[in-house]
């Protein structure tokens, strides 16, 4: 059978868009096979831009895994920009793969990354540029469509539309998947005896085995049809970092991408247990990786890529065990050449900062730090263990170091937080300029300047605050109205805030229900697409989506849960005992704090011993355990 | 002598890249060469290079070309060293060293030769007249809409020989001057279709006629 590529049509419409090269593929370090030469093949969807899907270490993992395997074949299919997506519409061409071109009808699985909520509308977008029915019962044949990354923790407002949600990391998983595919092929089987072999593989939620069931609150859960679907969906997770795959030969992407850096993965999971943060519940527990294996795998990844920067990743780098001792080590080995060292995620404190001037011996970059609330009180809610004290000394540690400008992230509209919670915020803000004043060096004359960025609280299912409303469109305006008026007049201070309507349309995505799928629907007929980005976002589009359904965004994103009621995504398990999540709602309320489980003390989330996991600390270089 | 001036030429895939990208793209490859290019000094280190006039988006080129410095005495046979790493459709044609004081390239550059391969003409009588009156002109105004807004520009001056041969339109581009016409601006002035385009070279056109840098 020839592989059917479209590029000579593709090559004919490149002069007449913007960026051309996010549609050519054959980036430096491109995995190129024979599609005719494979047993079964995955095109990875990522619901946005070239530029912003390029920057997804999820989809180089997921690439580099299932293109080890010789009879697998993985490509990258990105959502087109207007312009070209106009062109494929009036050519009746299908949406393609940029490896070879190919529409994505003739792969075995369309697999998409739900990274955000406000990309769905790109997935039904994506599934009809590829010319594929967008309900998944209305779809009796090869190839299936699948979803995972963050969002499917509450799979429900797509599934009508994905086949197979898988849950959690995916790297081990998508292959068990792909030699299902190849075994039911052979055999000539259809997408149905795919799915009914597919319930044993762990990890795996396919909507067509459960049933809708309404609640007497109103909402729509999910339970097995039968007894051959499990109850609850538990994640999967790679238990050891060190042994499972990573991209070393990365692909270089063709334009700039919003990350364009050597990623380098240091760890899993966070133990810090905010009580706002998804990312710290669904990774658990915190999986370090080897210090030699990292300084080994940084010096592939620069040889192979040439990249100027090596990009630090988790969701708390500080906070690795060894991280002093991990960039000497990548400093003395990168820095002749030329190659540095980037943090992205600092913590709040002058260690951190310590860590960013070991950094700067290279290349300078800006500063960010995340206090996420203003006042103390707020911060002992969300339980993110940083004092006003380790503002302070992390901010002046800063300036007085000759940063100038530093990113400040905030939170506003969660829990528990009043007016005066919200106006701490600048009150901060400017007691930190002020101190920065004092410490600055005489010699640097560049004013100082701070950036906020003042996010709406969105709740998202798998946290202790998930059972909390968001704040409504009234409050969340008089709380930016009352930050931009103290802070306006202040020259130094920029403040960038979040629109309301799309927080809200994101709560309701986040802990929505599978009636949300209509609404969808409806959404994408009417044009909705991009929704993630300003310039496209059509409030009024939704608004009439979901007045034709009958449903409002505003109630769902404000619905607030009881203890004891059903959750639409209850039959998704992150393995954190959602007792636990409650206990951590409870202790909230109070103020009262949990500490991090890296130090010893555990506390008691459950996911350990759900998984038969524990927490990997890397050991210091000398000490290195077998 | 520690500086070189080279050209390269942009083929396949790599034409689609913007001028940014593809520097970028020649920077990570000098860096996986291992080749010991120097750097700026300051807060921001870059490599030392200097471009020439940036190649249009969607254009070939046989003869690209870029001066570096080297921290040291290379030896002579390093662009086949930086070919092995280069990305497909990008390849070092020349390397020569250049000697103290030479004038930049972008001071230098002054003219552009563009091949454009044309589909069928259908209608020649139409074509020879929309080519006559364009260089019969002494002006010649096109609008050009970008996302930045509209602009008039006069284009004329920018334009010294187009020649058809076969389906080969040999297009002569004075730079530095007037605003140049974009290969698709040029093709809706002639009524043509463009299958592909190719920029075969860029000189230095003085008095004592046109050198290549």
């Amino acid at each position: 059978m020839l592989a059917i590529n479209i590029w000579p049509q593709i090559k004919n419409n490149l002069p007449n868009v913007q960026k051309p090269a996010q549609y050519i593929g054959g980036e430096y370090n491109q995995i190129s096979k024979d599609p005719a030469k494979v047993a079964a093949s995955m095109a990875f969807c990522f619901p946005d831009t070239y530029e912003i899907g390029m920057s997804h270490l999820g989809l180089r993992i997921i690439y580099e895994a299932i293109n080890a395997e010789d009879d697998l074949l993985c490509e990258r299919v990105f959502a087109p920009q207007a312009d070209m997506e106009a062109k494929l519409r009036q050519q009746h061409l299908p949406l393609f793969s940029l490896e070879n071109h190919r529409p994505l009808a003739e792969f075995d699985l369309i697999g998409f990354t739900l990274q955000y909520e406000m990309s769905y509308s790109n997935v039904l977008n994506m599934l009809e540029l590829a010319e594929m029915p967008l309900l998944s019962d209305q779809r009796n044949s090869w190839p299936l469509v699948i979803a995972g990354g963050p969002c499917v923790y509450n799979p429900e407002p797509l599934s009508d539309f994905i086949d197979i949600f898988v849950i959690g990391e995916g790297e081990q998983v998508v292959i068990e998947l792909m030699r299902l595919v190849k075994e039911v092929k052979i055999a000539n089987g259809d997408k149905q005896e795919l799915l009914n072999r597919a319930l044993k593989i762990e990890g795996l939620y396919i909507p067509c085995f459960y049933k809708k069931v309404a609640t007497k609150n109103g909402i729509i859960i999910r339970e097995p049809q039968s007894g051959q679907a499990s109850a609850v969906v538990k994640k999967r997770l790679c238990a050891d970092l060190d042994k499972s795959i990573f991209p070393l030969k990365a692909l270089l992407p063709n334009i700039q991408a919003v990350h364009d850096r050597l990623m380098l993965e240091i760890m899993r999971g966070c133990g810090r247990g905010c009580r706002f943060c998804q990312a710290g519940v669904i990774y658990r527990p915190i999986r370090e990786r080897n210090l030699n294996l990292l300084r080994e795998q940084a010096r592939q990844l620069v040889a192979a890529t040439g990249y100027e920067d090596i990009g630090l990743l988790s969701l708390s780098s500080a906070d690795y065990s060894c991280i002093s001792e991990l960039i000497d080590m990548l400093i003395a080995d990168h820095s002749c050449s030329n190659v540095g060292v980037a943090l992205p995620s600092l913590r709040v404190d002058a260690f951190s900062v310590d860590l960013a001037a070991k950094v700067q011996q290279v290349r300078k970059s800006g500063l960010t730090f995340a206090p996420e609330a203003g006042s103390q009180r707020m911060r002992n809610i969300i339980n993110k263990g940083v004092s006003e004290e380790d503002i302070f000394a992390a901010t002046e540690a800063a300036f007085s170091q000759g940063y100038t400008a530093i990113k400040l992230y905030f939170m506003i509209g969660l829990p528990y937080e009043n007016n005066e919670d919200v106006a701490a915020i600048a009150d901060l803000t400017q007691r930190i300029l002020y101190a920065g004043k004092n410490v600055k060096p005489a010699e640097i004359r560049k004013p100082l300047k701070l950036t906020l960025g003042v996010a709406s609280f969105v709740p998202k299912p798998h946290t202790p605050f998930q059972w909390h409303g968001a704040d409504g469109e009234d409050v969340l305006k008089e709380k930016q109205e009352l930050l931009k008026k103290q802070l306006r007049p202040i020259k130094s201070i920029t403040m960038n805030y979040h629109d309301i309507t799309t927080s809200l349309l994101e709560a309701a995505f986040a802990r929505g229900d599978c009636r949300l799928g209509k609404v969808l629907l409806r959404a994408h007929a009417k044009g909705c697409r991009f929704d993630g980005w300003k310039e496209f976002f059509r409030a009024d589009l939704w608004e009439q989506a979901f007045e034709e359904e009958g449903l409002d965004y505003r109630q769902i994103a404000a619905q607030t849960f009881n203890h004891e009621d059903a959750l639409p995504w209850q039959h998704i398990s992150s393995c954190v005992d959602s007792d636990w999540l409650w206990q951590e709602n409870v202790k909230a309320a109070d103020g009262q704090p949990t500490v991090d489980c890296r130090n010893g003390e555990c506390n008691c989330c459950g996911v350990c011993s759900n998984l038969d996991a524990a927490n990997v600390l890397a050991q210091k270089a000398g000490d290195d355990h077998e | 002598m520690n500086k070189w001036r080279l050209s390269l030429s942009l083929s396949g895939k790599m034409v689609y890249l913007s001028h940014l990208d593809l520097l970028a793209s020649f920077e990570r490859a000098l860096r996986r060469s291992g080749l010991p290019v120097s750097y700026s000094s300051g807060f921001n280190p870059h490599m030392l290079i200097s471009w020439g006039p940036a190649h249009p988006v969607g254009v070939g080129g046989d003869n690209e070309c870029c001066d570096l410095v080297f921290t040291e005495p290379v030896d002579q046979q390093w662009p086949q060293k930086l070919n092995t790493v280069l990305p497909d459709g990008m390849r070092i044609n020349k390397a020569r060293p250049l000697e103290d004081g030479a004038v930049s390239l972008m001071a230098a550059i002054n003219y552009a030769q563009y091949i454009i391969e044309l589909e069928n003409i259908v209608n020649t009588v139409a074509f020879d007249a929309a080519i006559e009156r364009l260089l019969d002109a002494d002006s010649y105004v096109i609008e050009r809409i970008s996302p930045k807004g509209r602009k008039r520009l006069d284009i004329r001056s920018a334009i010294d020989t187009l020649k058809l041969d076969d389906n080969l339109l040999y297009f002569g581009c004075r730079l530095g001057g007037g605003p140049t016409p974009k290969i698709s601006e040029l093709a809706d002035i002639l009524g043509v279709t463009v299958c592909s385009a190719r920029r075969t070279g860029l000189f230095i056109d003085g008095n004592n006629g046109r050198m290549l840098p």
